[in-house]
């Protein structure tokens, strides 16, 4: 088990260094340049002015140069600063990760406390009307285009009823919110954007929490339960449950990717301010340390998140080892 | 609650014996189409797939019918609600009026000798002092003004008149969904969206299922060194977050890549980058499925019949291994289809897809939310159709899947 942890580890850090260069090699194509706007904003530049910025900044040097010098200043603890907010990298990326963590993981678990019990009525009641609607409202939430589903939210309850703030984090210039007051103001501006990001996971989860629990009450240990005279209630939640959700774990751990996806439309929609807001805006605005540094972590912590819900389902099953 | 399930699957079974002492014969895919028959939404997603991909071949001949461009602009007119009818402006019609008398310098003088003889009921008011360029600009605004005029020029037999007469037809154009931020009709470009987006649908999903099934197929009957390094490949791939990754190569710019800026300024770049992009990243389930199944057939007495006879690696793989996973493959680029054009759509939102003028459903969205307020129907139809195609396709998907499963074959 800890050679797994290991191995997958190593493999982890592979990964991202990878990805990083590829990222880094990526930003440098996009459209602009770190000196363009200082040129262009400076009609009196010459030339030699340009080439000698070029030297200073070290841009007159090949791309794998430039890479393993910001490399170096990563693992140094140097993050940069940001060329939009003219702070260090680090007092932005901060609050919006922390942001996001509650964002995404308020959605996960609702959405598990939700779906779980649907998939296991509508398997209990396979071929009801209720497993029939089920099953479509299932594929919509699948279908739906994340972006699509946040402007009917924001229409329907931000424009005709005002119930919820069509879009931000939390009210601007209440500073005094503390304690109780501050939670709930800031869970008012969450519930548009925790449930658009429910919607598109609750489908996933029930349709594999159906079929996790169809194939566990056919098993044969069922049938012994039942021919031994257990009560229904209790064959399904001590017997069936706990096998049908070990594959939900497989479920999540993929789902971890998918969420964080969804988080960059939402939290860009309602202007939440997150870190995919973050990852997207920056390479917009050509924001290089702040889209490197907010991608790598972003995406190192949905690694991260795979790799504990793989190790969890180890510890659950006891029949799977890795090796 | 138990007992009934029990009994109807008992009477299912019972039903299902008949049938087949009846048609004991049936072939495989007379089987599988007889399945998937039974899957209702399955069979209502082909029926709209169907309709929306004659839609988007027929695009142009709509076009044509109606009478409508997808990129003509009309800034005069713009977020017209559903079921307006807007006529050119006075300066519009005098632009177009100019331009006819311009490219047929014959039509304004034959029009003018045919109305000198036609009589005074119907010449009595033009105004024939005013030179070539001027006349038919005038004439069109007297038929505007008196429609008393206009009737009677319509029982007229010349065809030069007829001309004029269709040619002011054209000024009024009807837009069952409005216009948008530029004054273009929303209905033809919803349709030429359609041609765009199913088209980008469809050639993603089955170039990555050719990718996929390269990688697969390599992976899995050689085995060994390869099979390790591109499934980790695949893996590390498959774990990465797809929208981010998308947005930081969408992001790229063609000029600035060496080998692709042949591409640079051709109109359908943006399709071209997107395509690209999306087949990079939907390639790793297939991989992964046809791996499997490879590694399961490989095993088989089949096989190693064909390997004793001689056969090589590549005739085996494409002869022997391929049929067998084919139906898998199916399913997986059925619901690959409704993913990328969803991930079309979530770029062309994010302003990050195909560029306007080419109409997508993801780049109509691109600035919808702004307009929330003011034009809520922009916003709301193209999301409405991305919907209904990706949710058809995910039930085709899924009862092609029912049908083709050999579990829930029932014989």
């Amino acid at each position: 088990m800890g050679n797994y942890i290991t191995r997958r580890l190593f493999q982890m850090v592979l990964v991202l260094i990878l990805l990083s260069f590829v990222c880094y090699g990526l930003m440098s194509l996009m459209p602009g340049d770190p000196l363009d706007i200082m040129i262009s904003s400076n009609p009196k530049i010459t030339s030699e002015d340009i080439v000698r910025l070029k030297a200073v900044y070290g841009l007159d040097q090949p791309m794998y140069m430039r890479y393993w010098a910001w490399l170096t200043d990563i693992l140094s603890g140097d993050f940069g600063y940001s060329r939009t907010y003219k702070v260090p990298t680090t007092t932005i990326l901060v609050p919006r990760l922390f942001n996001t963590f509650v964002l995404t993981m308020t959605a996960l678990i609702l959405s598990l406390m939700i779906s779980i019990p649907i998939g296991i009525i509508s398997a209990l009641k396979k071929g009801s009307k209720f497993d029939y609607f089920t099953n479509l409202l299932a594929f919509a939430g699948i279908s739906i285009p994340s972006f699509f589903l946040a402007i009917i939210l924001i229409i329907i309850f931000a424009v005709w009823l005002e119930w919820f703030p069509a879009g931000g984090t939390e009210s601007v210039g209440e500073a005094s919110l503390t304690g109780m007051a501050y939670a709930k103001d800031r869970i008012h501006y969450l519930v548009l954007p925790v449930v658009s990001l429910m919607v598109l996971q609750i489908g996933t989860f029930v349709r594999y929490t159906r079929s996790a629990m169809m194939e566990v009450l056919g098993q044969d240990y069922i049938r012994t339960a039942r021919a031994k005279g257990i009560k229904q209630n209790k064959i399904v939640y001590l017997h069936a449950l706990k096998n049908a959700l070990i594959p939900l774990i497989t479920v999540i751990s993929i789902s971890f990717s998918f969420i964080f996806s969804g988080a960059i439309i939402t939290e860009t929609i309602f202007a939440y301010q997150g870190v995919g807001r973050l990852v997207y805006d920056s390479i917009m605005g050509n924001d290089y340390n702040v889209a490197m540094i907010a991608f790598i972590i972003s995406i190192a912590m949905v690694l991260i998140m795979n790799l504990v819900a793989d190790i969890l389902y180890a510890v659950v099953d006891p029949r799977i080892s890795y090796k | 609650m138990s007992t009934e399930v029990l009994n109807s699957a008992q009477m299912n079974r019972i039903k299902d014996s008949k049938d087949s002492s009846a048609t004991d014969s049936k072939s495989m895919s007379q089987i599988v189409f007889s399945q998937f028959i039974e899957h209702k939404f399955a069979l209502a997603g082909l029926f709209t797939i169907t309709v929306f991909m004659l839609i988007g071949i027929f695009a142009p001949v709509i076009s044509g019918l109606t009478g409508l461009d997808p990129n003509v602009q009309d800034v005069f007119n713009r977020y017209k609600p559903a079921l307006s009818t807007i006529s050119y402006s006075s300066d519009r019609m005098d632009y177009e009026m100019e331009k006819l008398s311009d490219q047929n310098p014959l039509i304004s003088d034959k029009i003018k000798t045919y109305l000198q003889s036609a009589g005074p009921a119907i010449n009595s008011e033009v105004d024939f002092s005013l030179s070539t360029d001027e006349f038919l600009v005038d004439l069109n605004g007297l038929l505007n003004e008196e429609p008393e005029i206009l009737e009677k020029f319509k029982t007229l037999k010349n065809p030069e008149i007829q001309r004029l007469l269709k040619l002011r037809e054209s000024f009024k154009t009807t837009h069952l969904l409005g216009t948008d931020e530029l004054g273009r009709d929303v209905l033809i470009r919803l349709v030429y969206g359609t041609r765009v987006s199913i088209g980008v649908g469809l050639l993603v999903a089955f170039a990555s299922a050719i990718i996929g099934l390269f990688i697969g197929s390599l992976a899995g009957y050689y085995g060994g060194v390869i099979d390790t390094l591109l499934m980790r490949v695949t893996d590390s791939l498959l774990s990465l977050p797809l929208l981010p990754v998308l947005i930081i190569f969408a992001a790229v710019d063609l000029k600035k890549v060496p080998l692709l800026n042949f591409f640079e300024g051709s109109e359908q770049e943006s399709v071209f980058k997107l395509i690209a992009i999306l087949c990079l990243f939907s390639w790793m389930t297939v991989a992964r499925l046809v791996r499997g199944s490879i590694l399961s057939i490989k095993e088989q007495e089949f096989i190693q019949a064909a390997k004793t006879l001689g056969a090589r690696d590549h005739i085996i793989i494409i002869k022997h291994i391929i049929p067998n996973v084919i139906a898998p493959l199916l399913v997986s680029v059925t619901l690959n289809i409704g993913n990328s054009i969803l991930s079309e759509a979530a770029l062309g939102f994010l302003g990050l897809g195909i560029q306007p003028p080419i109409p997508s459903w993801g780049n109509m969205l691109n600035n919808a939310q702004e307009l929330i307020y003011r034009a809520p129907l922009l916003a709301i139809l193209p999301g409405f159709l991305i919907l209904v195609v990706v949710i058809s396709f995910n039930f085709f998907g899924d009862g092609l899947q029912d049908a083709v499963d050999p579990k829930s074959i029932r014989r």
